[in-house]
């Protein structure tokens, strides 16, 4: 969370991806949609960093699941937005939509 | 030992990353949630292994091993952990950052001493009094000894005096020798003579004593202090024509007088003389201590000449001048008055030393004493305290050893002893600042005047922070050493001494340790104790020289204005006796022997012979018969001992006139009537009610003063 109190652009990202992904948003596999979706290659450690800080948050829900039914196979924490992450995620985009609202047609944005 | 998710017994086929970076992520990231990463990490090295030449996928292993964003999860699950070990989880929303990691354990190290009641009071008991003892000393050492006098540059006060052959108190001068010395003495710019006395205040309201000055000349400006009202005394008002004129204390001001704005020009009557009020003292100011009333003595030179030493001195160092530069002046005039004067000044030395340095005097050596010896018991408390955290940090291995399972760093173990420790110490600290105030007060009330500048004592900011640091230190002395013991605690040893409490294996070196430092400390005490016992037993058993048994003593003034000449005062202490009780009496100018009236065997050796006009004159001016009146048959002298006398008018107080030779060695002893002056603050009494065991034989001679060496 940044020092303002609202979401980072990762944070957000993350977020994002934690709800596309529903049950299955480990750190590996929101690693890879960031990379797919929103084209940002991060570090594993950095989604594993933003991940836990959302979590200690309290944006964030994790639980372990089962190990995978392979010889060998891991248990994967999966995280999903709580409520409260719900609400955050949704005044980061107001606040954003605002700020886009008042510089709409300005002339050094063009079309936009 | 760290876990490796990506070692061998899984996925035994794939390729396993680099081992040294293996080992390196498992130092940076704790085991919870920290072996999630290195098992993506070593997923993703085994993809990139298979797609391409393994030391293109070592490198990206150790890029991701190094990246700061690994360090920074490190820390992250650092902070989870703090949260999750500290039960902390409050609507969700987890505590963060070391201040709510130190919050957390403060009400942990509560929690835990709350259990175990006795234990933590008795630590709290034994630590408040240790802290207290040394709070409260260093209470003292700090207001008598460290702080400086309420002054402007009090450093430049000093006092000049005769010097004594053994280096102790500086003894009073002449009025001649004062002058000289401000005239010829350049490292001086200042110096006044003064004494202290009592008169009675008359004519406003009951007659009351108050205490004097008696100044050669105005005070205040030595002391760089302006008058509230008025003016101070000037040069030219002493002397034997002087005005009566006095400058009043700001308390005498304003207790008695009411603050009276114009009270200069006013009137007081002292000892039936009539004194001009011209000045009224900045507050605080009551030199000598305790005087509310200064006026100028009045001075006869062919009255009181170089041999009347009835004046102690306060004077101010010249800009630049060194105590050391003035002491060398003060010995080379003293050479020059010396050979100018042999009756008076013979040998005579002058000593000079700050005016703090005098009033603080013998206290000093026996306040640092008294604060080491507090530090000793401070340590002997703090190795008691240590052996019982010790005993308990035994006990608690067990509650070690599953932190440590639960994930808990060797640094969060000795942060919870050391919470427990300092908290401990505060409470004790708290104890010991009630102790401490309540000595003080204590030490008020039995000082009995031993310890100068008590009054300006008092807990400040100064002595909080000297708690402060003691109760810091106090925390590592007994904490530290249970605290790094209980951390390295192994899981496997933790679990199964818990199974035994109170084992104390490896820590016995340690225990015992502590408790052969706090044998030798308390031996220390009790040594210093014991002869600190011995030297109070010694000195009550000193032969002072004189029957003390049935002998009062009183201070009195007698009113200049009704007892004007020295018949007059006689005659008052003829008819005291009868009137009173008393069998004898007789006035002295000092209340009581002290050291001062001690004559050192060298000085008394070296001290020449006066001449019989010269001695006759000068005590007959300023000596007096205590000794003779007070004991009508004095006590018989001891002839297998050896005394020495000082034939100085202010060593000796018997009478006038040597009588005899002593054994030899050209001692004296003095015996016959003096006479006394009309200032007389003194009286020695002896009670009639019961004769003395040993009765003085009639006709023998009386001793004027303590010896200064036994043969």
């Amino acid at each position: 969370m940044a020092a303002h109190g609202g979401l980072t652009e990762l944070e957000q990202l993350v977020m994002l991806s934690a709800i596309r992904l529903g049950g299955e948003a480990y750190a590996a596999e929101v690693r890879r949609d960031l990379a797919h979706a929103a084209d940002r290659r991060v570090s594993a450690a950095t989604v594993h960093v933003t991940l836990v800080r959302l979590e200690r948050n309290g944006l964030l829900d994790s639980w372990e699941t089962d190990p995978e039914p392979v010889r060998g196979g891991r248990a994967r924490r999966c995280f999903r937005p709580t409520p409260e992450g719900v609400e955050a995620l949704r005044k980061s985009r107001e606040v954003m939509d605002r700020m886009w609202d008042r510089v709409r047609g300005h002339p050094r944005l063009g079309e936009a | 030992m760290r876990r490796d998710p990506s070692g061998p017994g899984r996925r035994a086929r794939e390729p396993r990353p680099p081992r040294l970076a293996r080992r390196l992520l498992g130092r940076l990231l704790p085991a919870h949630r920290g072996d999630e990463l290195i098992e993506d990490l070593a997923e993703e090295y085994a993809e990139r292994a298979s797609r391409s030449p393994w030391p293109i996928a070592g490198l990206w292993y150790w890029i991701q091993a190094l990246r700061p964003s690994t360090r920074r999860f490190g820390r992250e699950l650092s902070e989870v952990r703090t949260m999750r070990l500290g039960r902390h989880r409050v609507r969700g929303v987890a505590p963060r950052g070391l201040v709510d990691a130190i919050r957390a354990e403060i009400r942990f190290a509560f929690r835990s001493l709350r259990q175990r009641p006795g234990f933590s009071a008795l630590v709290v008991a034994t630590l408040g009094l240790g802290i207290g003892a040394n709070t409260g000393i260093f209470t003292v050492v700090s207001g008598v000894l460290l702080s400086p006098l309420a002054y402007p540059d009090p450093d430049g006060l000093v006092v000049v005096g005769v010097e004594q052959a053994g280096g102790g108190s500086l003894d009073n001068m002449s009025l001649p020798d004062i002058l000289d010395i401000e005239e010829r003495v350049p490292s001086i710019a200042t110096l006044v003579g003064y004494s202290g006395s009592t008169a009675t205040l008359t004519g406003r309201g009951e007659p009351t004593l108050v205490p004097v000055g008696r100044v050669e000349k105005g005070l205040l400006s030595t002391f760089g202090l302006a008058p509230v009202l008025g003016r101070d005394i000037a040069p030219e008002e002493s002397g034997a024509a002087s005005a009566a004129v006095a400058v009043i204390g700001y308390g005498f001001w304003r207790d008695r007088l009411r603050s009276a704005p114009d009270v200069i020009g006013e009137t007081l009557v002292l000892d039936g003389i009539s004194f001009e009020i011209v000045g009224v003292a900045p507050p605080g100011f009551d030199f000598p201590g305790g005087t509310q009333l200064w006026y100028p003595r009045r001075i006869d030179p062919d009255d009181c000449a170089r041999g009347c030493h009835t004046w102690w001195t306060i004077g101010r160092l010249a800009r630049g001048a060194t105590l050391s530069g003035a002491r060398a002046e003060l010995h080379a005039i003293a050479a020059r008055l010396s050979d100018a004067f042999p009756d008076t000044n013979f040998e005579e030395t002058f000593g000079i030393r700050t005016l703090r340095d005098e009033i603080v005097g013998e206290a000093r050596t026996g306040l640092w004493l008294l604060l080491g010896a507090g530090l000793a018991v401070l340590l002997i408390a703090c190795a008691n305290v240590a052996n019982l955290v010790l005993a308990r940090a035994e006990t608690r291995r067990g509650e070690a050893a599953v932190r440590t399972a639960l994930g808990a760093t060797r640094g969060r173990l000795v942060m919870t002893m050391l919470s427990e420790s300092a908290l401990l110490a505060v409470l004790g600290g708290g104890l010991g600042m009630a102790v401490a105030a309540g000595g003080v007060r204590a030490l008020r009330g039995m000082s009995a005047g031993w310890v100068p500048r008590l009054d300006a004592v008092s807990i400040d900011a100064g002595v909080l922070a000297f708690t402060l640091l003691v109760v810091c230190g106090v925390t590592l002395a007994f904490g530290l050493s249970p605290a790094l013991r209980m951390s390295r605690t192994t899981l496997v040893a933790g679990v199964r001494r818990s199974g035994r409490e109170g084992a104390i294996g490896g820590g016995r070196w340690l225990r015992q340790g502590l408790i052969g430092a706090e044998m030798a400390l308390a031996v220390v005490l009790l040594f210093g104790a014991g002869l600190m016992l011995r030297t109070f037993a010694a000195m009550y058993a000193v032969d002072p020289g004189f029957e003390t048994e049935h002998i009062l003593r009183a201070d009195l003034t007698l009113p200049q204005a009704s007892y004007p000449d020295l018949e007059s005062i006689r005659s008052f202490y003829r008819t005291l006796p009868p009137s009173t009780g008393l069998r004898s009496a007789a006035p002295t100018r000092r209340g009581t022997s002290s050291s001062r009236d001690v004559p050192s065997p060298a000085r008394a050796r070296r001290s020449r012979p006066p001449s019989a006009r010269s001695g006759r004159d000068t005590w007959r001016r300023c000596g007096f018969p205590w000794c003779a009146a007070a004991t009508s048959s004095p006590r018989t002298i001891d002839r297998r001992s050896r005394w020495r006398w000082s034939t100085r008018p202010s060593r000796a107080r018997c009478s006038a006139t040597p009588t005899r030779s002593e054994n030899g060695s050209g001692s004296r002893s003095i015996s016959g009537s003096g006479i006394p002056t009309a200032t007389s603050s003194g009286l020695w009494a002896t009670c009639a009610r019961r004769r003395s065991r040993r009765s003085p034989r009639p006709g023998s001679t009386c001793r004027t003063a303590r010896p200064g060496r036994r043969s």
